[in-house]
């Protein structure tokens, strides 16, 4: 006898059916998976097996032919068990069928029969309710995170024999119902708040621009000057995301089976990831067997920091570029093609010198001008060229540093940047981008006015300060957004002269070479 | 300036001697004082150096090695592609002061230009890892002097050295560099743009034939060159075996001036200067103690410094300007003082910057200029 099961699977971010046919019929007992499983969906057999007996039920001792189609595309992962068992179940008489049209199903099976939560189940329940279907049976652990999708009925089952129940019409399945559907927005709790950080006003002001406009960051500092503090309060910073923009990070973070067993549902939070600098390229961009999201893409719309950015790998530093331009990141294998999103904030840190301590009043550098240039030039030109601004933390004294009264809180510079935000919003309403460091080099001659005054000024910054041509574009676009936190229409010379502070790295006493 | 090509016949034979290994300044001048000149030399090798008492007989191989027309077009073929000039201990455009030394080096290429006079010269001497107070210090008095004509002599290293040279350069002065490598070479590396405005604004001189690197044994006998070449020798911070000891103590012994700058008696690098003052050396804490021991006649030259504080700064920019005349300061500390909001600050530290009024240093810090 033939049973038809509808199941989901991902590919990137996008779902699509798979209908899992189970045959039983007479022949010497065995058991056959056809239609491009890997691994995790053939050993399902054995999980099955012991499922279905431990439930009460009795496992056919018959021919079995398990398969997924479409049969070209590749299917991973365990969460085909529960589609499977079921339908050996109906195959083999022990359930009924009526009710197998219109669900979708995925779970993972235990031995004992329990469902176990699945990763990726919001994509696939998302384009499951695009593509039509109203019902969804699936583990209940995973049940807040589908439940953000409106008008699916989420039903969440604990066992197969709850399953076998439900299709036999002994209980009336419950529908899941999110007591708490809409989180509020702007309640969310940060790591670090701005008030924590005391003394360094200077790059806290630069994290406000940076936030404020969009812009890459680069922190120079030596050990011990609260740079990473710095970078963890960001998100705190950043403007609230819209529903779309929390369904995208939600999705990405369900693939990566980060949301299982989670009470957050819908991701509200902006992300903050933190690589080790001994990732490799893979681990930042995505990659695997199964093409899983890297790094790069569970920062989506939150912040990507690397700290110790020169012991990075420069493999790993120069795949950046890309992602960072386009805001996806297409990662190609030979079974498959993934594209994951990866509009992120890039912020990273790194000592100015290799000892830590050029520049520290208290502290003696033990580097020589040249070990320090071959420090700061181990990031290649082209990449310090996508952070539009470099800032150099200043050197606190630790009574200093704790005699402070506390700062402005985050919600208060939020507001600001915010504000900042809507204006740029409303400036390139006719444009595809939203904030000033999206814009080039043609859309920056027409939205960024300068004065006669200003143009001058600028002119002689770069002939005494000798900048390199490439921080010409980086100062008007983050003067562009100091005057939008001003208030300010026109870029004033007051504007590009604060931008100047944060070009740290185009100062002489780094030595950075620019061809 | 003496082109290559307008040394005589008699003085190519010093070049060709000096360039020998193992023959030092002190045995071109046990020859001179047997009357053998580096031409009778090349003439006799043979029998004359067998005669001289204790000439080492690898050193005298080696120079009836070289004692061909090869070896000789080659060293001169050198010295022209790396566009060196030459001049040698008999040459009138020697740097006569040199002869004080009992070694006095018999040869000296260069780049750029040698002065005419050598009296009113100081050398400036010190540590390579200065502190940030003595390297300013160290560029205020080379600018100063230099501006009053007086040549400034230093050894194009790190930290004092450069910054002396700097100094000079900056008031728009002559500078002369002796450097522990042959002239040619640049060392340190990250000195390739001073080295060119050395060349451009006085010399880059050594006594080392091309293609010598930078070996430590080479800098105390370069040190010698900078004691004597100069009239006065000015020592900031050092420790107390340092290179600056080598040359303030060659410089007392002929009979030079040495001035030491008084600095924190706690540091490290104060080490020298203080026992130089115990021990009965010049205080210089300004110009003038300079010019009145070695009593010149001050040059009032027109210093584009002068005008820096008829600057029209405006308020704000005027209280920045007097918090930092007590010390270097961070833009925090300027915000956090004044109270004025950080961007503010950042914006005129910027404007201030480019009226030459301040400066940046590492670290985030400010200082006036």
């Amino acid at each position: 006898m033939l049973a038809k099961v509808l199941s989901f699977a991902l590919s990137g971010l996008t779902g699509f059916p798979v209908l899992v046919e189970v045959d039983v019929y007479k022949g010497l007992p065995a058991y056959e998976t056809v239609g491009l499983p890997d691994a995790a969906v053939k050993e399902s057999k054995e999980r099955v097996r012991s499922a279905i007996n431990n439930s009460g039920f009795e496992y056919p001792v018959r021919r079995i032919t398990v398969n997924l189609a479409p049969a070209d595309l590749r299917k991973e992962g365990p969460l085909y068990d529960l589609p499977i068992a079921v339908g050996l179940l109906c195959a083999s008489g022990q359930a009924e069928k009526d009710y197998l049209k219109k669900l979708v199903m995925f779970g993972e099976l235990s031995l004992n029969g329990d469902v176990r939560p699945v990763s990726g189940v919001l994509p696939m329940v998302i384009d499951a309710y695009e593509k039509g279907y109203r019902y969804v049976v699936l583990p209940a652990e995973n049940a807040r995170e589908a439940s953000y999708v409106a008008g699916m009925k989420i039903i969440p089952v604990k066992n197969l024999s709850e399953v076998a129940a439900i299709l036999n019409k002994k209980i009336q399945p419950q529908v899941f119902e999110n007591q708490n559907v809409s989180p509020a927005p702007g309640q969310q709790k940060y790591d670090v708040d701005f008030a924590d950080i005391k003394g360094q006003a200077h790059a806290k002001r630069a994290m406000e621009i940076a936030a404020a406009g969009g812009h890459n960051v680069l922190l120079v500092g030596s050990p011990g000057t609260g740079k990473s503090m710095l970078a963890r309060a960001i998100p705190g910073i950043l403007p609230d995301m819209n529903f779309a923009e929390a369904l995208e990070v939600t999705k990405i973070h369900s693939v990566a089976g980060e949301l299982k067993n989670s009470q957050d549902g819908i991701i509200y939070r902006r992300p903050f990831r933190s690589p080790h600098h001994s990732s490799t390229s893979v681990a930042l961009m995505g990659g695997g067997s199964r093409i899983m999201p890297g790094e790069i893409s569970l920062a989506h719309n939150g912040v990507l920091f690397l700290d110790e950015l020169p012991e990075f790998s420069r493999d790993a530093r120069e795949a950046l570029r890309q992602p960072m331009e386009d805001g996806v990141v297409s990662i190609s294998r030979a079974n498959a093609k993934v594209t994951y999103p990866s509009n992120f904030m890039l912020v990273a840190s790194m000592n100015p010198c290799p000892c830590g301590y050029f520049g520290s009043p208290d502290r003696k550098c033990k580097c020589s001008p040249t070990q320090i240039s071959n420090y700061i030039n181990k990031i290649s030109g082209p990449f310090l060229d996508r952070m539009d601004m470099n800032v150099e933390m200043s050197n606190i004294k630790y009574d200093e540093m704790t005699s402070r009264a506390a700062g402005e809180r985050s919600a208060d510079v939020k507001k600001r940047v915010n504000a900042a935000r809507a204006v740029q919003r409303e400036r390139y309403a006719e444009l595809p981008i939203h904030c000033n460091a999206q814009l080039n080099a043609a859309t920056l001659k027409k939205y960024v006015k300068v004065g006669k005054e200003a143009q001058e000024f600028l002119k002689n910054v770069f002939e005494k300060l000798k900048l390199s041509p490439r921080s010409y574009v980086r100062i008007l676009m983050v003067s562009r957004t100091i005057a939008d936190l001003a208030g300010s229409g026109d870029v004033l010379l007051e504007h590009i002269a604060e931008a100047v502070q944060y070009r740290t790295l185009d100062r002489k006493y780094w030595g950075v070479s620019y061809e | 300036m003496c082109p290559m090509n307008d040394i005589d016949a008699a003085e190519r034979y010093w070049v060709w001697l000096s360039s020998i290994d193992g023959v030092f300044a002190k045995w071109f001048y046990i020859l001179q004082s047997f009357y053998i000149e580096p031409q009778k030399v090349w003439e006799h090798a043979g029998d004359i150096l067998s005669d001289i008492p204790r000439f080492p007989p690898q050193v005298a191989g080696a120079v009836l090695k070289a004692r061909n027309d090869g070896y000789m077009n080659i060293l001169f073929d050198s010295i022209e592609k790396k566009g060196l000039n030459v001049t040698t201990a008999v040459s009138a455009d020697y740097p006569y002061s040199l002869h004080d030394l009992p070694d006095p080096p018999p040869v000296l290429y260069y780049k750029g230009i040698l002065p005419d006079i050598w009296e009113r010269s100081v050398s400036i001497v010190g540590t390579r890892r200065p502190t940030r107070n003595g390297e300013k210090f160290a560029r205020e008095i080379a600018s100063e002097i230099a501006a009053q004509d007086v040549l400034v002599v230093s050894g194009m290293a790190r930290g004092i050295d450069t910054a002396a040279h700097e100094g000079a350069l900056d008031a728009k002065g002559a500078t002369i560099a002796v450097l522990g490598c042959s002239a040619e070479t640049v060392y340190p590396k990250e000195n390739r743009a001073l080295y060119d405005r050395i060349k451009e604004n006085g010399a880059v001189l050594s006594e080392f034939r091309p293609d010598t690197p930078p070996i430590a044994e080479n800098f105390p006998q370069r040190n010698r060159i900078i004691a004597a070449i100069s009239g006065a020798t000015i020592v900031s911070e050092g420790g107390v075996k340092s290179g600056a000891r080598i040359t303030a103590d060659l410089a007392l012994s002929l009979g030079r001036q040495v001035f030491a700058i008084p600095c924190d008696p706690k540091s490290e690098v104060s080490a020298l200067p203080i026992s130089l003052l115990k021990s009965g050396a010049s205080l210089l804490s300004e110009t003038a103690d300079l010019m009145e021991a070695m009593d010149w006649k001050p040059h009032i030259r027109k210093n584009k410094k002068e005008n820096k504080k008829n600057l029209s700064l405006d308020f704000f920019q005027e209280r920045i300007y007097n918090s930092l005349l007590k010390g270097d300061l961070t833009p925090e500390q300027l915000s956090d003082r004044l109270k004025v909001p950080i961007g503010s600050v950042g914006s005129a530290l910027t404007i201030m910057e480019m009226m030459d009024v301040v400066e940046r240093m590492p670290g985030n810090l400010y200082s006036i200029k």
